[in-house]
């Protein structure tokens, strides 16, 4: 410990002093550093014994409803321009197209889960417990509430029926069988995430003419509960475009009161036992006009290609009513972002993203493909 | 001003012979307490505490006058008339980006600059308290100045709100609804986990006061970086740096406002301030060990 005096009076040694009481500071940034960067290391694949496509299938079918809670963040990096994002206020479906959410799940068999989409001091609830599920936003401090409908006794005695003349295993098998012209299956190494190992599954489109490059599924080795899934588009950049993973997570029954909601006074609440004019709010936010007129489906596999008919883009992102300001402006978005063609189908726009393709022509129909939009056009013009 | 730390100067150095030869544990806590008694006499910090002191009144009587409409305003703005502790949360969601900051810029860039712009760094170093425990008094006082800002901040909101607003049960960010006293807790560990945020500042504010014989520019330089950090926090392009930001932790705060609180975000905000600290208080030391003070 230096005292002041002899500081003053040491005049010699004053440079190694200096040197010597540099080199803490330099010590501690070296330390900070390496405890920042060891963990990004740090993920070498854990080894497991081997297990092929058609058991980590039969071990996925099974784990459903496995209990468990943890955290999901989902980063998307589609190559879409910035969306609008709005505030901590309404964490939108939309916004979850680019950059990178997190979310909390809670999930207790088949009827009770609940998945919190966290933003900056807002949240979206997502609660179902039995029939009520519950869709809670922070922001606007609105409460809506659906009731399912009860479970038909006929159709739940219906469903074992195929599992009951094959075993998982041949199921599996010939499930397998099945996606096999189009899909490639194969399980390749391990992975380690969330604190826990885990067998990867790829799927890759045999069609060269899908986007989609790849996407894996890494299962966790004890559960056999999907702890990520990643699509690597076709022309990847080493990153995968869209990924969904556990951060965290544990396999244990929540506690029931996670589960129960109730709307907290002052809240606004939708649902069945209020007035239905306010609650489909979502169907026709984005100026889609109620025509009964169906999606369409182009070919089939990885490069199906979905029309949707009658749907309008906003003119120019103006929001058109107060509850679809941020759906419109998000559009209004990717209007900008599109390139105009035309051909034997006519002439539109094309948006194109590293998984997705989008082809929107002006007689109102849209053409959406997870493939390039060459294949889009094709399919307007048959 | 000088004057004042000239009595406790010599109030600490009247004995230099006992002192020297005990422990200098009497010595340093009568220099931490000369040193609080300084930071609080300040007229400079006193107006900055009212002047955050006044948000939470300006705050309330606003609301109560005209209710805001919807999703309006700063977070937690529209449950204020629902529930008077929400002012709590507005005021400190409100302050925490510039005003917070701004008064830690002020105290902890005047520690080490200040003294040695008045000439009394000198003096302070003829006391037989180690240039160490100088620095370690200098950061406790700031961070105490910081816990205190916060918790006046938080007192009024609550008294103001116990004033003009209902005091019901409290609705957290899950849509769960609580007791006024959880509630309160909560607010104290909100208040608790803000100070926390801000301690990562005294130790960067601390850093640069060492550099400079000019307060004035160590605590505008302060300031301005934990703007330029919050900027850089909100430029998506420089995404995969923002983890690494001092202030992309600041508003975790909400995460115990979740039910179950969600301690992750919460825990990697302690995380950041202890790295910063790690850094710059150790920086700080050098500096302060390797300068010729001459003034």
């Amino acid at each position: 410990m230096t005292d002041a005096t002899t500081d003053l009076t040491d005049l010699d040694s004053r440079p190694r002093r200096a040197r010597l009481a540099w080199a803490v500071p330099a010590l501690a940034v070296v330390a900070v550093a390496g405890a920042v960067t060891v963990p990004m290391v740090a993920t070498a694949s854990p080894s497991l014994p081997a297990k092929s496509a058609a058991q980590l299938l039969v071990d996925v079918s099974q784990a459903s409803g496995t209990p468990l809670s943890g955290t999901v963040v989902e980063t998307a990096r589609l190559g879409l321009p910035a969306l609008p994002e709005v505030g901590g206020a309404a964490i939108s479906p939309t916004a979850l197209l680019a950059g990178s959410h997190t979310a909390r799940v809670w999930y207790d068999g088949a009827d009770k889960a609940r998945v919190a989409l966290v933003g900056d001091l807002a949240e979206t609830d997502l609660v179902r417990n039995g029939r009520d599920v519950w869709l809670w936003t922070s922001g606007k401090n609105t409460a809506q509430h659906i009731v399912l409908p009860a479970p038909d006794p006929k159709k739940q005695s219906a469903t074992p029926t195929p599992s009951e003349s094959l075993t998982p295993q041949a199921a599996a098998q010939q499930a397998l069988a099945a996606v096999d012209p189009t899909t490639e299956v194969r399980v390749d190494g391990t992975a380690s995430l969330a604190g826990r190992s885990a067998y990867e599954l790829v799927l890759s489109p045999r069609d060269t003419r899908s986007l989609v490059g790849d996407v894996r599924i890494a299962i966790d080795s004890e559960t056999s509960v999907p702890l990520r899934v990643q699509v690597n588009a076709a022309k990847s950049s080493g990153r995968p475009a869209f990924e969904t993973a556990f951060t965290s997570v544990t396999f244990a029954k929540p506690a029931a009161h996670v589960f129960r909601f109730a709307p907290p006074p002052g809240a606004k609440v939708t649902g069945p036992g209020t007035s239905s004019s306010a609650a489909p709010e979502v169907p026709d936010a984005a100026g889609t006009p109620k025509s009964d007129s169906r999606p369409r489906v182009i070919g089939k596999g990885w490069t199906a290609v979905v029309e949707l008919p009658g749907m309008s883009l906003p003119s120019s992102g103006g929001s058109r009513d107060e509850g679809s300001g941020s759906v419109s402006e998000t559009l209004g978005a990717l209007t900008r972002a599109m390139t105009p063609v035309s051909g034997s189908y006519g002439s539109g726009r094309v948006l194109r993203t590293k998984l997705v393709s989008v082809l929107l022509l002006d007689d109102g129909r849209v053409f959406v493909g997870a493939v390039r939009p060459e294949v889009l056009e094709q399919a307007a013009g048959s | 001003m000088s004057t004042s730390r000239f009595v406790g100067q010599t109030m600490v150095g009247s004995r230099p012979s006992s002192a020297a030869a005990r422990p200098n544990r009497s010595a340093e806590l009568r220099l931490l307490r000369s040193e609080l008694r300084l930071v609080f006499g300040r007229r400079r910090n006193l107006a900055l505490m009212a002047v955050l002191c006044s948000f939470p009144v300006l705050i309330g009587t606003a609301v109560r006058v005209s209710a805001p409409s919807g999703g309006d305003g700063p977070p937690f703005l529209s449950q204020v008339t629902d529930n008077g502790l929400f002012l709590v949360f507005t005021s400190l969601t409100v302050l925490l980006p510039f005003f917070l900051p701004l008064a830690v810029a002020v105290a902890s860039g005047e520690a080490i600059a200040g003294e040695a712009n008045i000439g009394t760094l000198r003096n302070l170093l003829v006391v037989p308290v180690s240039r160490t425990r100088l620095l370690v008094v200098k950061y406790v006082s700031t961070v105490v100045f910081a816990s205190v800002c916060t918790a006046a901040v938080a007192v009024v909101g609550v008294v103001v709100g116990l004033v003009l607003f209902p005091h019901g049960d409290a609705t957290l960010l899950s849509g769960t609804t609580i007791s006024y006293e959880a509630a309160l807790w909560r607010a104290l560990l909100v208040a608790l986990y803000v100070t926390l945020m801000l301690a990562g500042v005294c130790g960067i504010g601390l850093f640069i006061s060492t550099l400079t014989e000019v307060p004035i520019g160590a605590m505008a330089a302060t300031a301005v970086l934990t703007i330029v950090s919050q900027i850089a926090d909100s430029i998506p392009q420089i995404h995969m740096v923002h983890p690494y930001l001092f202030s992309h932790p600041w508003f975790n705060f909400g995460d115990l406002l979740r039910s179950p609180i969600s301690w992750h975000g919460l825990q990697m905000g302690l995380v950041t301030q202890v790295a910063y600290l790690a850094v710059f208080l150790p920086l700080a030391w050098a500096r302060l060990q390797t300068k010729d003070i001459t003034a």
